[in-house]
């Protein structure tokens, strides 16, 4: 990966406030997201973590009477600028829900569904980029024989797997998860965080998560959201270890020693 | 009353109800097949199928009982409406759900609610009008099986419309939201998530729009002709079997009476052949990619 690639990754985040019809969801929010690392958002449920979120790749379109001022910039693209093609951003940021969101057509189809949007058609090349993607996330050998077969038939943690080979087969700069491990079992979660911290090689990593742990094992930044009066702030955004260990503000401690939140 | 003989009261109420609606469709398919038995021993079911025409008596030795003319007219004009109001109700609804701004959408579903609430009357006395002679510009006489397609079409549009529409209002949100996170466009995400997603609903959208066709009576006598022979086109003039019921119960007696029923029990069969492969088809078919 080229130098100016790793930058094109890195997200900011200026003065965000995202509001639900006259309700604010979060207020002015400012952040950076570096590339080649994961930043893990963390804070009480109903925060606004995932609204920060799906602002992102502008998803909040889809929610009506959904509104975000401020600046958001992903490499040089001007996120919130009306004139900004959606479509070409959603490609470049990736995004896995809490749920495994699935099509209910076969793992291929899945698989070659977005990849054909974005301009890939011929047969080989879809066949490359579906074994590239399914090795990447360590379900190739799982359902090689069953390409063919419903996706919805898989288990849970393979299902999110699959979400997550699709995401990447169109190669991100930015991922976005949101509590993406909070429906698994151990044993898929870990295969999840593994693959996440491989990721951040070559992708700009924001994780959702409500499992504190979770964002200690796998994230280099850490952020918390804390619900406010009139929509919820951002009260600490740093290094992970500094976050746990030498918390600057006591709201952060607080929440990290369990006793609010 | 405590709480579980509450439950009880309920349940059993529930179990009557779900009989006695049972029921009624049971005894109205007896009532058909004992009142279309007299013709069937009689005319015997191989002249249903062979007779030179339809032309019924009430003595089976000088009427002649041909049914085939008017079951064609029947599935010819329903099937060709089908054909023509499936895709248009389809694409209709993927208007109302997935292009038209939110405000739009509102009208736009209320437009169609109230095509479908039309009267079937008001749709013949339109189509005998208006439609019967402008068909007849083109090809005389105008009442035809052309015109008929048309009539069904407009009249089992808002079906197909409005029950696609409840479909894809049933998919999960989040089909919606993955394929926006992929940078699906919206014909993509309509027409390769969202359509495959509601299949079975639109199957059985289909399904209830074909089989409103078959039973449609008034706007169809009204603008097809009536003429019991085998439909040689588009401009020929067809009858169908709810057609020849309407006209001719009034004076109709003995086998010819009974040669009614026979023609209300082949409507019976069709359609509940029609719903079988419907619902055969929803269980086998798998997910398919294409």
């Amino acid at each position: 990966m080229t130098a100016s690639n790793s930058t094109a990754g890195a997200v900011h985040v200026e003065n965000v406030s995202i509001r639900y019809g006259a309700k604010f969801a979060i207020q002015n929010v400012s952040l950076t997201i570096p590339p080649q690392a994961i930043t893990a958002i963390i804070g009480p449920s109903g925060c606004g973590k995932t609204s920060l979120l799906c602002s992102l790749n502008r998803l909040t379109d889809l929610i009506p009477g959904c509104g975000v001022t401020g600046l958001i910039r992903i490499g040089d693209t001007n996120v919130l600028d009306r004139r900004t093609d959606v479509i070409a951003l959603r490609r470049r940021v990736g995004m896995i829900f809490q749920h495994p969101n699935l099509f209910p057509m076969t793992i291929r189809r899945n698989l070659e569904l977005p990849l054909r949007e974005h301009g890939l058609q011929d047969r080989r090349g879809l066949q490359e980029q579906i074994e590239c993607s399914l090795t990447d996330v360590g379900l190739w050998t799982e359902v090689r024989d069953r390409l063919d077969r419903p996706a919805l038939s898989l288990s849970g943690g393979q299902q999110q797997r699959l979400c997550l080979a699709r995401a990447l087969s169109l190669q991100p700069s930015v991922l976005l998860l949101d509590e993406p491990c909070s429906a698994l079992d151990p044993q898929s979660t870990s295969v999840i965080e593994e693959l996440l911290l491989r990721l951040r090689a070559t992708c700009t990593v924001a994780v959702v998560t409500h499992n504190l742990a979770q964002a200690r094992r796998i994230a280099e930044r850490t952020a918390l959201l804390w619900p406010d009066t009139n929509g919820s702030r951002l009260v600490e955004c740093s290094d992970t270890q500094s976050l746990f260990e030498s918390p600057q503000s006591r709201v952060t401690e607080a929440f990290i020693s369990g006793k609010v939140g | 009353m405590s709480r579980s003989s509450k439950d009880l009261l309920l349940v059993a109420v529930l179990r009557g109800l779900a009989v006695v609606s049972g029921l009624v469709v049971v005894c109205i398919v007896l009532f058909v097949l004992v009142e279309a038995f007299p013709a069937l021993s009689d005319v015997g079911p191989s002249r249903f199928l062979s007779d030179a025409s339809w032309h019924p008596d009430e003595s089976p030795s000088t009427g002649t009982f041909n049914l085939l003319p008017i079951a064609a007219g029947t599935l010819l004009t329903s099937l060709l409406a089908v054909v023509v109001a499936g895709p248009l109700g389809i694409l209709s609804a993927v208007f109302a759900q997935y292009y038209a701004p939110a405000r739009l959408a509102g009208w736009y579903r209320r437009l169609v609610e109230l095509m479908a609430g039309v009267p079937s009357v008001v749709y013949g006395l339109w189509g005998l009008v208006v439609l019967v002679p402008l068909v007849n510009r083109i090809h005389p006489p105008g009442q035809s099986l052309l015109a008929g397609v048309v009539i069904l079409t407009l009249m089992i549009l808002p079906t197909v419309a409005l029950l696609t529409d409840a479909a894809f209002t049933g998919l999960p949100a989040g089909y919606a939201r993955g394929a926006a996170a992929l940078g699906l466009s919206r014909s993509t995400t309509a027409f390769f998530v969202m359509i495959p997603a509601a299949r079975s609903g639109l199957a059985t959208a289909v399904m209830l729009a074909l089989v409103r066709a078959m039973g449609e009576t008034m706007a169809v006598v009204m603008v097809c002709g009536n003429v019991a022979r085998m439909p040689g086109g588009l401009f020929a003039p067809v009858r169908t079997l709810t057609a020849t019921i309407a006209l001719e119960m009034g004076y109709a007696r003995g086998d010819h009476r009974s040669a009614l029923f026979a023609c209300g029990l082949v409507l019976v069969i069709v359609v509940t052949v029609f719903i079988l492969c419907v619902e055969l088809g929803s269980y086998r078919r798998p997910a398919h990619g294409d």
